[in-house]
């Protein structure tokens, strides 16, 4: 074996150590989708003593009256345009923070970093009045429309660290063929910031897909919930045993489109890098 | 509700609301916006009583809405805070004075007898709900405190069987038998130290009640430090269990996994088929008792009315449907617990099964015993609850002495009530 | 590239001079539009109307009476579990972010090498980070951290024992923080990502140069990588100070045993719907503003000398 051989190897094994450790919690899940609910709540062992596969054709059924199929979607019209929103205006904030000059940028991106400062529970219900005011209660507009208003600053300020990244001589190339910063923003800075803006893509699917606070406080219809509403209908006030069986299999469920949402993206966060041939 | 006070916002706002506003219009009918808690479960069976006042009702629409009970008043605090609150909802005994405190919900007394009928329901439950010449709300069903336990197990043991009558030194006797004849892990009983409800129980036995009718404490510290001496007795003796399995609670009580064979619960909280859960070995006996029972009828919730509603004859009218027609008491049969409505509760004797049936049975057994209900807890009541809880798990962790901590809880607990009642 | 910037020059006849900055000074404000509208409309009113509320008695249904200061002043002076709380939350910040950002970074680097495995090895990495803060996620960590399970048998196995981790006032925040730390799929991506920028020449040359890999790390990547650590300091920062969720999924909300989890934001959730007391709430949140504002303050002026930006000039 030659050394690089070896040392490939060891790469991969070393990294499979870690993925175990690390999807030990998630082995367990998947086990007890597996598992009678009475046997979850007795045992902690990962292997079912019995399978259960009915848990998961017991995860299918109606939940409120409401087909499953409908919390899927739901959940994956919130989260699509949640992406879309934050896409595109969480980099075009950006692009100015980073780029141009104004007289209110730095009070501006203070502002910013403070609306994330401050808890979200103390603005929850005048936010909830706009809202309501608007005629938008029950309704998906509460979740998506502030992704429209940039108002997530973490994706601004991530953007805002990628485009310093880029080298400014490419705005000034561009601006001497006479580009405006319109066009330069979508000529020379969106392309380049392609890692950055799949990782927005990403985490903002993923975050909005499981975000459970604003969806409870912003749907109240049965046919309008999500699936992280849906999944914590199956908790009983009860003392019985909650349906845990068929809660896991929906939990697994839930995640398969997340989880493949970042399998097909994630190769983006490499592939689309050109930078290499780009002198800083 | 302060309306955001910028010039700015209002401006855009009312932009906007214009543009995007109005959520279309309804033709001729009413909808009504009626709140519950609990599961997927409890929701088609209220789902069922609700389509059947539908039914009865043509021009009335109702959209029933449901979260597990915490989500759930997240929920209706943003909604009432926000002036969005539901026509009708469901109302714990311990949310009700935060609420009626504040002015949030309807005051049923001046529709007794014209849309709202009380006659037939059970008076030992209406106390709840009575606050003076207000009423807030009909009572759903009459529950009171029982004791669900293996009598398979306890007899295996050869401990006695708990019977009415039966005392705090029967049980510690009875459930150290069993934690000594059962698996090293399986106890007599869980822990009951924490839990105020049964605290409540306990005082009740005793003559006295958690709070007076003025909304003070009605215990003294001496109390709460004889009740948690004796928990710690019984923990020590290996009767009840340590605090490790009880403080884990996130897959059900300890009973529910199977670390324990009685424990103490409202009589509401069974399903039909609660007994399959113990391959049969299930029964409900009365809790021991002190200088007497101390068991009272109270009931599990109250369902309400906004103050705010636009559409109050219809909520009236659901609220009453709920509560006294048979159609509902049908749909709804023990899942809230022993209709609150006498006519109703015979109706519904006949075809009971399971674990309703032995509660039903439980509820004849105790019913010539039973209290009324003691008085709404005042504000700050949701509170103390948690910090009963929580001041006890130093106890239960014998991180802290049960007398130092007791004292520590009730110097706290005045503190909390002293400051709602400015 | 070149292409359609060549072809739009064409297009249109230059109607400024170049210049670095020769823009026109609402340009700036067009491209923010949308956060300024959702600014001015989400947030400007909900903030100061929480700074308003902070000095009122506000109880969520009723019209709020001002009080002046004496919610800060309780606070500060007569309210023991809010020491708790704020205790719990500095303990979390000062251990989790540290750790999280750690492993975030070093699996990275782990990863960030051609194999034909890549994209499972992230993707299995990141899956932690897919659950949400739901039913079955309490359930699995309890599964881990109840008595008698996987993390007892590990601590009895160092000769500690344990009677269940969550339930231990000294291990109950380290099941917190490991939880975080095992969700650090976000600051993963973000460091992998910024490793992508990274020119290869410039590792190229180096070795030529015949630098060994600890001072091609020490030279080029982390100044390489300084804006997107940077990034990843305050973000986290910032959210630790917030945390909630975590807390929700190991105690219930309820910050036991003894208040060790208590989080300052769990707390103040807590005087505000589960007490009905939001004045207090609001006053607490703006005290957090300013200790989250100093601390990110304190990050941003150390930045200076030690966050590089490539693409600026000096």
């Amino acid at each position: 074996m030659t050394p690089a051989r070896m040392r490939r190897l060891a790469w991969h094994a070393l990294v499979l150590a870690i993925v175990a450790v690390m999807l030990y919690p998630l082995a367990w899940m998947l086990a007890s989708s597996l598992k009678p609910s009475r046997e979850i709540v007795t045992s902690v062992a990962l292997i079912p003593r019995t399978w259960e596969w009915a848990n998961y054709a017991s995860a299918l059924e109606p939940r409120v009256g409401v087909p499953v199929w409908r919390f899927f979607l739901n959940t994956a019209l919130i989260s699509a345009g949640a992406v879309v929103g934050n896409v595109i205006t969480c980099s075009l904030a950006a692009y100015a923070f980073a780029r141009l000059r104004f007289r209110l940028r730095a009070p501006m991106f203070a502002f910013m970093l403070a609306t994330i400062m401050l808890p979200y529970h103390v603005v929850l219900i005048p936010q909830y009045t706009i809202f309501q005011q608007l005629g938008m209660v029950d309704t998906f507009w509460p979740l998506v429309l502030p992704k429209f208003l940039a108002t997530d600053a973490f994706f601004v300020f991530l953007m805002v660290q990628f485009v310093r990244q880029l080298p400014q001589d490419l705005d000034e190339a561009a601006r001497i063929d006479g580009c405006g910063p319109f066009r330069i923003f979508t000529l020379v800075i969106l392309p380049l910031l392609r890692p950055a803006l799949i990782t927005t893509a990403i985490f903002t699917f993923i975050w909005t897909w499981n975000d459970f606070f604003q969806q409870l406080i912003y749907l109240s219809s049965p046919d309008n919930y999500t699936l992280p509403l849906a999944l914590r209908l199956f908790v009983d006030t009860q003392e019985s045993v909650a349906n845990f069986g068929p809660m896991f299999a929906l939990s697994v469920l839930s995640m398969l489109p997340v989880l493949l949402f970042f399998a097909a993206f994630q190769r983006y966060l490499i592939d689309g890098m050109a930078t290499s041939g780009l002198k800083g | 509700m302060k309306k955001t006070p910028v010039a700015v916002t209002a401006l855009a706002l009312t932009l906007l609301a214009t543009a995007c506003g109005g959520s279309g219009s309804e033709d001729g009918e009413t909808t009504l916006r009626f709140a519950i808690w609990g599961s997927d479960e409890r929701y088609e069976i209220v789902q069922g009583a609700v389509q059947a006042f539908m039914d009865d009702n043509p021009g009335i629409q109702v959209e029933t809405t449901v979260a597990e009970y915490d989500a759930y008043w997240q929920r209706m605090n943003t909604e009432m805070a926000g002036g969005n609150a539901p026509d009708v909802f469901l109302m714990s005994d311990r949310h009700l004075r935060e609420y009626t405190g504040r002015n949030v919900v309807m005051d049923l007394a001046p529709h007794v007898g014209e849309g709202v009928r009380t006659d037939d329901i059970t008076p030992e439950v209406m106390g709840l709900g009575t606050d003076g010449d207000h009423l807030w709300g009909l009572p759903m069903s009459q529950i009171t405190i029982t004791m669900p336990y293996n009598p398979g197990l306890w007899e295996e043991a050869g401990a006695e069987a708990p019977e009415l009558g039966w005392t705090w030194d029967d049980y510690l006797e009875a459930a150290q038998t069993v934690s000594e004849h059962t698996d090293e892990d399986v106890y007599g009983a869980s822990d009951f130290g924490g839990i105020e409800s049964w605290f409540k129980v306990y005082l009740s036995q005793k003559g006295k009640s958690l709070y007076t009718e003025d909304g003070e404490l009605g215990y003294t510290a001496d109390d709460v430090v004889e009740w948690w001496e004796m928990a710690t007795e019984f923990r020590e003796a290996g009767a009840t269990t340590p605090g490790e399995i009880t403080n884990d609670t996130t897959a059900g009580s300890p009973m529910v996994q199977r670390h324990s064979a009685s424990e103490f619960t409202p009589d509401s909280t069974f399903a039909p088929d609660q007994a399959d859960e113990f391959d049969g070995d299930f029964a409900l006996a009365p809790l021991p008792q002190a200088d007497s029972l101390g068991l009272y009828a109270e009931p599990a919730m109250l369902i309400s009315a906004s103050a705010r509603t636009s559409h109050e004859e219809e909520s009236l009218a659901l609220i009453d449907y709920v509560v006294n027609e048979p159609a509902a008491a049908e749909a709804l049969g023990m899942t809230f617990g022993l209709p609150a409505n006498q006519t109703n509760r015979e109706h519904i004797s006949g075809d009971l099964e399971g674990a309703w049936q032995q509660v039903y049975e439980y509820e004849e057994l105790v019913g010539p015993e039973l209290k009324e209900g003691p008085p709404a807890p005042p504000q700050g009541a949701s509170a103390l609850f948690d910090l009963f809880t929580a001041y006890y798990e130093d106890v239960m962790f014998d991180r802290a002495d049960p007398e130092e901590q007791a004292r520590a809880f009730y110097a706290e607990a005045e503190q909390v009530i002293a400051d709602n009642q400015d | 590239m070149t292409t359609p910037l060549t072809r739009s020059a064409a297009a249109r006849p230059r109607r400024r001079r170049s210049g670095t900055y020769g823009d026109h000074p609402a340009t700036g404000y067009l491209f923010l539009s949308p956060w300024i509208l959702g600014a001015l409309l989400l947030f400007l009113g909900p903030m100061l109307a929480s700074l308003y509320l902070s000095f009122t008695d506000y109880d969520l249904f009723s019209t709020p009476n001002w009080i002046g200061l004496e919610n800060y002043e309780r606070m500060l002076t007569d309210d023991a579990r809010f020491g708790n709380s704020v205790l719990a939350t500095v303990r979390f910040v000062v251990f989790g972010v540290p750790i999280q950002l750690a492993a975030a970074l070093g699996v990275a680097l782990l990863l960030n090498r051609a194999s034909r495995m890549s994209g499972v090895y992230r993707s299995a990495f990141y899956a932690p980070s897919l659950l949400g803060g739901s039913v079955a996620l309490a359930l699995v960590w309890r599964s881990l951290f109840t008595a008698d399970g996987p993390a007892d048998q590990l601590s009895g196995l160092f000769g500690m024992p344990s009677r269940g981790w969550v339930n231990d006032p000294q291990l109950a925040l380290a099941v917190l923080v490991l939880l975080i730390v095992w969700q650090f799929g976000a600051p993963m991506v973000i460091f992998l990502a910024g490793l992508k920028q990274i020119p290869q020449e410039l590792y190229d040359a180096a070795s030529v140069d015949g630098a060994n890999a600890w001072q091609r790390f020490r030279a080029i990547t982390v100044p390489m990588l300084s804006p997107v650590i940077f990034f990843n300091l305050v973000l986290n920062t910032i959210n630790a100070f917030q945390v909630f969720n975590a807390a929700f999924v190991v105690s219930g909300g309820t910050g036991g045993p003894s208040d060790t989890t208590l989080f300052y934001t769990l707390y103040l959730w807590r005087k505000g719907f589960v007490e009905f007391n939001m004045g207090y709430a609001s006053a607490m949140a703006w005290l957090l503003l300013l200790g989250i504002a100093l601390v990110t303050g304190l990050i941003f002026r150390s930045a200076r000398s030690w966050v590089h930006y490539a693409g600026e000039k000096k």
